[in-house]
């Protein structure tokens, strides 16, 4: 069953356009990734969700029941927000209590609850604790159970994580997993770290600018990036023009550097213009005399398990090569033959291209 | 390392001389302001102490306590000091009701014309002088003032008392001390930011619950400071109670008035310093309520 859906939802400040068109449906017990940059939107569409924002035009669905004219205090999901916002003047047990307090709850049971979900975060004990007493991590334990613990059929989390340093950031993913299995509870995770939503999500959606570009799980959002912008956003890529050559029985062939890609041809025909993207650890290095290209280290990056070029061909373009660091890397200026398989490359749609962040 | 091989980042603290000692800048910064405020305070209690205990003697009664027995011995002397605590509280709780909805409403303005004409609606009767105030609100409150013709036109009522009695000084002095009431607590709102009431909506609380739980609470230092302030300010208004009060309503300040009228310059200390410790009194207690909420807070 799905938990979430929105339809047509847009969001219009003023003049900007800041949601346009989001469709998006999240079934029940999955974690779901909203990906992309800052100020695409992504904030905007959870506090949709959450009810903090009306659709300008659009409809918000939880669990069947259209929302748009449901009040923020009557939805049933729960918000954990980018900054946080635990309570300044109430101790650990209080914050995440104030939600069953709300509901009138037997102290008793409230007391039970509230011990049940800081075992969850791994918080036994801190419950008299005041929050500015506590690290980031914990704030940020305390905040998720905060709003978990009022059992919502949805918790949405604002880049929970973004504020803490990388080893934290990496504990805290796997913890976040193992409640969300614990509990099975809907995740709706919005964040701008790829590498976050690839490795926490069972699906992601990557928005841009507004718009929702794919929708998958991580495999088909490496693998089958549908947009230049998805494949230079979620990993990286060489984006390549190429004009078909010719189609032949559902494949239309074209070559790059003069070596041969193929892609599967449903509507496309022999003299059209196709994008590709081909992924750098798709691009061998080869023994030198082998078929395909000779090329240039222009730049290399040692890093650790692989390595990764900056290479240039004959003809002046530059690709990047990735391989396992399994020998002595090249250098700088030292040249090597590379090529790749045919079937190498992936068709994509062109939209924009995602800026190099790292 | 010499100064002439400083690093131009280090040359400050190579080079002293060519700044004042750290305390004579502190000095130069707080001495007027010292001067001016603490001198006089102190020169000030120091002379009321003298006066009190009788020390110049200057009604042949003696130098000792005779002074402040016979403050304490009259239970007129007591009735007064009530009335002045009474009619302070009373306008401190009145004031900080009225200012903590006009702070929260012009916290959400958002012209800035509309904001710059509230300011000057909030702080105009800091622009009037006093005694014209008082005298306004005589006008407007006497039995055939604005205010009760205007009821009686509407409800034909007889007039109703407003003047020369508690009502009226207390409608007065609220009116002067709102705008330091409201002050502090805008100041206070303008600090909390508005995700907390975001996340108490989204935890499921209604509007109500949002101020009473979180909102009141986290604004509550700024009520205390704006009931600090027109508690010391109420307690020891002299005018706006002589006027509005017609005589009939008499507070410690009138009292201490008419001793120096009557150079009884010792009773007219016993009952200033007394005042003073009331008031000092309140504002302990209220600076202690602070400091619990601040510390339920922090530890
Ligand atoms: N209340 C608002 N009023 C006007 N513009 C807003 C408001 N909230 C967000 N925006 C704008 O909408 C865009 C998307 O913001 P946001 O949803 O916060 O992006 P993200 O969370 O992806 O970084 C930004 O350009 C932002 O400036
Ligand atoms: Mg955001």
């Amino acid at each position: 069953m799905a938990d979430i859906v929105l339809s047509a939802v847009d969001k219009i400040f003023g003049s900007d356009r800041v949601v346009s068109n989001v469709d998006l449906t999240v079934e029940n017990g999955e974690f779901f990734s909203l990906l992309g940059p800052s100020g695409c939107g992504k904030t905007t569409t959870l506090r949709m969700i959450a009810g903090l924002e009306t659709p300008t035009s659009g409809d918000v669905t939880i669990r069947g029941q259209r929302m748009n004219d449901v009040p923020i205090n009557k939805r049933p999901t729960n918000l954990v927000f980018q900054k946080m916002a635990l309570f300044p003047h109430l101790d650990v047990f209080e914050n995440v209590a104030f939600g069953l307090r709300l509901k009138r709850l037997p102290g008793a049971e409230i007391k039970r609850k509230v011990g049940d979900i800081l075992d969850v975060v791994s918080l036994t004990g801190f419950e008299k604790r005041a929050v500015s007493q506590l690290s980031g991590g914990q704030q940020q334990r305390v905040a998720i159970a905060r709003a978990l613990v009022n059992e919502p059929a949805v918790l949405l989390l604002d880049e929970p994580l973004g504020a803490l340093d990388l080893k934290l950031q990496l504990h805290l993913q796997r913890e976040l997993r193992r409640i969300q299995k614990a509990t099975g509870t809907t995740f709706i995770y919005v964040t701008h770290n790829q590498a976050e939503a690839l490795s926490m999500s069972d699906r992601l959606a990557v928005m841009n600018g507004g718009k929702i570009e794919q929708i998958g799980t991580p495999a088909e959002m490496y693998l089958r990036p549908a947009t230049s912008f998805v494949a230079s956003f979620i990993g990286r890529t060489n984006l390549i023009e190429a004009r078909i050559d010719n189609v032949t029985s559902g494949a239309a062939h074209l070559s790059h550097e003069g070596l041969p890609l193929s892609v599967p041809a449903e509507e496309l025909g022999a003299g059209e213009t196709v994008m590709l993207s081909l992924r750098p650890e798709r691009i061998e290095i080869r023994a030198p005399g082998a078929e395909g290209i000779d090329a240039t280290v222009t730049e290399a990056e040692f890093m650790g398990s692989t390595v990764l070029y900056r290479m240039k061909t004959a003809s002046d373009r530059t690709l990047i090569v990735q391989t396992l660091a399994d020998r002595a890397p090249l250098r700088d200026g030292e040249s090597a033959r590379i090529g790749w398989a045919p079937d190498a490359a992936v068709q994509i749609r062109q939209t924009s291209v995602a800026e190099d962040i790292e | 390392m010499s100064g002439a091989t400083a690093t131009p980042l280090a040359a400050p603290l190579a080079a002293p001389g060519r700044v004042l000692p750290r305390w004579v800048r502190l000095a130069l910064l707080i001495g007027p302001g010292f001067f001016l405020i603490v001198l006089p305070f102190f020169g000030a209690m120091v002379m009321l102490g003298t006066y009190s205990l009788n020390l110049r003697d200057a009604n042949g009664m003696g130098m000792g306590l005779s002074l402040w027995m016979d403050f304490a011995s009259d239970g007129f002397n007591w009735s007064v000091l009530w009335n002045s605590v009474r009619i302070a509280g009373i306008s401190t709780i009145l004031s900080v009701a009225l200012a903590y909805p006009v702070a929260a409403a012009l916290l959400r303005v958002r012209s800035r014309a509309f904001l710059a004409f509230a300011y000057i609606a909030l702080f105009s009767p800091l622009l009037m002088s006093m005694v014209s105030r008082a005298y306004g609100w005589l006008l407007l409150l006497s039995d055939n003032g604005f205010v009760n013709q205007t009821l009686g036109l509407l409800f034909g009522i007889d007039p109703i008392r407003l003047v020369f009695n508690e009502t009226g000084v207390i409608i007065a002095i609220v009116h002067v001390v709102l705008p330091y009431a409201v002050l502090p607590i805008l100041n206070t709102m303008t600090q909390v930011p508005p995700v907390y009431r975001e996340a108490a909506l989204d935890l499921g609380a209604s509007g109500w619950t949002v101020f009473r739980r979180v909102t009141l609470p986290l604004t509550l230092p700024g009520v205390i400071v704006a009931a600090e302030i027109i508690f010391a300010l109420s307690a020891s208004a002299f005018v706006t109670p002589s006027l509005l009060g017609g005589g009939r309503v008499l507070t410690l300040s009138q009292l201490v008035y008419e001793n120096i009228g009557m150079i009884e310059w010792g009773m007219a200390a016993v009952q200033a310093i007394v005042l003073l410790v009331t008031a000092l009194a309140v504002l302990f207690v209220l600076e202690r309520v602070n400091r619990a909420t601040h510390a339920a807070r922090e530890s």
